[in-house]
């Protein structure tokens, strides 16, 4: 009874208290971010929904990475199977006629954007859940040299499956809305979806895997089952963050889901700190807000009456800055790995004095 | 035989060939739950491979192991677990990003209960164990002794019938060590299991164990209870060496 009685008390209570004041945290700097931008220029909305989109590729991406501990280069992969997904049921009939050879189903297939999102999410994760029983008995490098394979082999079959996707040129003709809503709504469902894998017993035996494999088997975990729910599960957010872009874009090709795209979600997942899921949230906003000042810059500015001309892939290289920048000087990210809270920050300064953190 | 068939860990004639080194060669060992059983040997002579055979991560070239009359050689690792066989690591292998809690968790969880019990489980065993204070640290924020009991207390949290310990008290200092062994003492009465200790330290083996096994050269070379086993010259010879073997009836522990 005793045992019971402190069950319900201190660490376990603590941490749960703390891990709940960290999703708030995370809710809200989301919330306050898109408030900002939805009071802004037409541009700038368009910034922050792409914004809010990479943001739901990070934390899907993160929900593999972060708890398996087993990199993925594919995940824009199936962010691409999520936007043609998307665009074979919200194109208006006579524009896919008129641009694929679809079989006659999928020209007459119909459906509402929050449907066509919902379809992307579970295609995507068909998808996955197809590679991940090769892909998961991989460890280490080779899953992560794997799942580069699997991006590659989607990007060739969205770029030359003509009669499907239109091939190189890609899809065009996909209602299009001004509102912010769904990718905002769609990215704290992702955040909130993560958080709760993260309370389940199979997320703790795949973190467990992460640590360290021959300690997991020895308590009885099998690892790949785990590993590859994980992965169905991070991938359905991406599928859902694809059928997004689709719509939001209204048109694409396969290259917008390719190289350049990994690198960035990547880059804002290791940045932010890949270990926790404040580090997906935290990265990807500090990343797309740097990347949308540099953007800016590209294109020339007048500094002190100086003129500097445009310089074009300042972004780029930006974020390769950022990443490297990461990669030397704090390995674990931003948030070094843990979970940030607002309780947190308030209780920072009296930390800083105290120095009462035992030494690493 | 001390022990009944239905409630043991048997291991009949097993054979292990690196690339043709024989690491094991027809080695045969059972022990019961609610017993200890040492394994000792020289540096080299088998004692943690006979061990990654019983738990399914070395697969032997010959031989069997019954876990309670069930033939189970040559299962891997995650699936012994799961029949009721735990292990430690000599490098102990904690989770170390996760909290001591989420370690000892891990080990509830992947023993197969629900989320509510397998939290109160993890919370009873350490308090029982004496890390409730350090549970909110990370895993590989502890000092070397707690790390080793951490390593013991996440296998017991899986609920094995059987535990494998390799090398618990592998650089604990002498007071770690006592208390390492009786808190090892009350654990085949406390959770109804059998015990396999692989140790170095011969004070801790013969005050601990109801029988010991000794492994030289990947053979079996003697088996008996403590007083019988240091008393036996293949044993004091295999130890100190052929000229010790005169002086025997002094300790084995040289």
């Amino acid at each position: 009874m005793a045992a019971l009685e402190s069950a319900l008390s201190s660490p376990t209570k603590r941490e749960l208290v703390h891990r709940i004041s960290s999703l708030v945290t995370l809710l809200l700097l989301v919330g306050f971010v898109t408030l900002l931008g939805a009071e802004g220029s037409p541009v700038l909305q368009n910034v922050l929904e792409n914004g809010l989109i990479n943001l739901i590729i990070v934390v899907g991406l993160y929900m593999f990475v972060g708890n398996s501990g087993v990199f993925s280069f594919g995940h824009v992969g199936f962010m691409a199977v999520g936007a043609y997904t998307a665009g074979l049921v919200r194109i208006p009939e006579g524009t896919k006629i008129a641009l694929l050879q679809l079989p006659h189903w999928l020209d007459r297939a119909h459906a509402t954007p929050l449907e066509a999102t919902l379809l992307g999410g579970l295609v995507a994760a068909l998808v996955a859940a197809v590679v991940a029983l090769p892909i998961m008995r991989l460890a280490g490098l080779t899953a992560g040299l794997g799942t580069f394979a699997v991006l590659n082999i989607i990007y060739v079959v969205a770029a030359n499956w003509n009669s499907f996707t239109g091939g190189s040129t890609g899809m065009a003709g996909l209602p299009t809305t001004a509102a912010i809503t769904p990718e905002f709504s769609w990215a704290l469902i992702a955040i909130v979806v993560a958080w709760l894998f993260q309370q389940t017993r199979v997320c703790l035996r795949v973190r467990a895997s992460r640590e360290d494999e021959p300690a997991a088997r020895a308590l009885g975990i099998g690892i790949v089952p785990d590993r590859a729910a994980a992965f169905v599960l991070s991938a359905f957010i991406c599928g859902v963050g694809g059928g997004l872009y689709g719509q939001l874009t209204g048109s694409f090709g396969p290259d917008a889901f390719f190289l350049p795209t990994t690198f960035t979600v990547v880059a804002m997942l290791v940045v932010g700190g890949r270990y926790s899921l404040s580090g997906a949230v935290i990265g990807s906003v500090f990343l797309s807000v740097i990347s949308e000042g540099l953007r800016r810059l590209e294109g020339g500015f007048q500094i002190a009456g100086l003129h500097v001309p445009a310089r074009p892939g300042l972004e780029e290289v930006g974020l390769a800055a950022a990443l490297l920048l990461t990669l030397l000087r704090r390995p674990r990210g931003i948030t070094g790995g843990r979970e940030v809270s607002l309780v947190d920050l308030a209780a920072l300064p009296g930390a800083l004095r105290g120095r009462t953190r035992r030494p690493e | 035989m001390t022990t009944q068939t239905e409630e043991t860990l048997r291991a009949v004639g097993i054979g292990v060939d690196f690339a043709g080194l024989k690491a094991l060669s027809d080695v045969s060992l059972a022990f019961g739950r609610g017993e200890i059983l040492g394994l000792i040997g020289p540096n080299g002579a088998g004692k943690t491979t006979l061990v990654n055979v019983l738990s399914g991560f070395q697969r032997p070239t010959s031989g069997t192991v019954m876990l309670e009359s069930k033939d189970v050689t040559g299962r891997p690792p995650h699936r012994l677990a799961r029949l009721g066989l735990g292990r430690t690591f000599q490098s102990v292998r904690i989770f170390g990003r996760l909290s001591v809690y989420d370690n000892v968790l891990a080990g509830a969880v992947a023993g197969g209960l629900k989320a509510r019990a397998a939290r109160r489980h993890a919370w009873q065993l350490l308090e029982r164990m004496g890390l409730a204070d350090v549970s909110g640290l990370q895993g590989d924020a502890l000092p070397h002794g707690q790390e080793r009991r951490l390593g013991i207390v996440r296998a017991l949290a899986a609920r094995p019938r059987f535990l494998l310990l390799d090398e618990p008290a592998a650089g604990l200092n002498e007071h770690e060590t006592d208390v390492l062994r009786a808190t090892l003492a009350t654990l085949p009465g406390e959770f109804d299991l059998g015990l396999l200790v692989i140790e170095h330290d011969m004070s801790l083996i013969l005050r601990l164990c109801d029988r010991i096994q000794v492994l030289d050269y990947g053979k079996s070379i003697a088996e008996g209870s403590p007083a019988e086993v240091r008393r036996n010259p293949a044993v004091i010879e295999a130890y100190l060496g052929a000229s010790a073997a005169d002086h025997g009836e002094h300790d084995a522990q040289g």
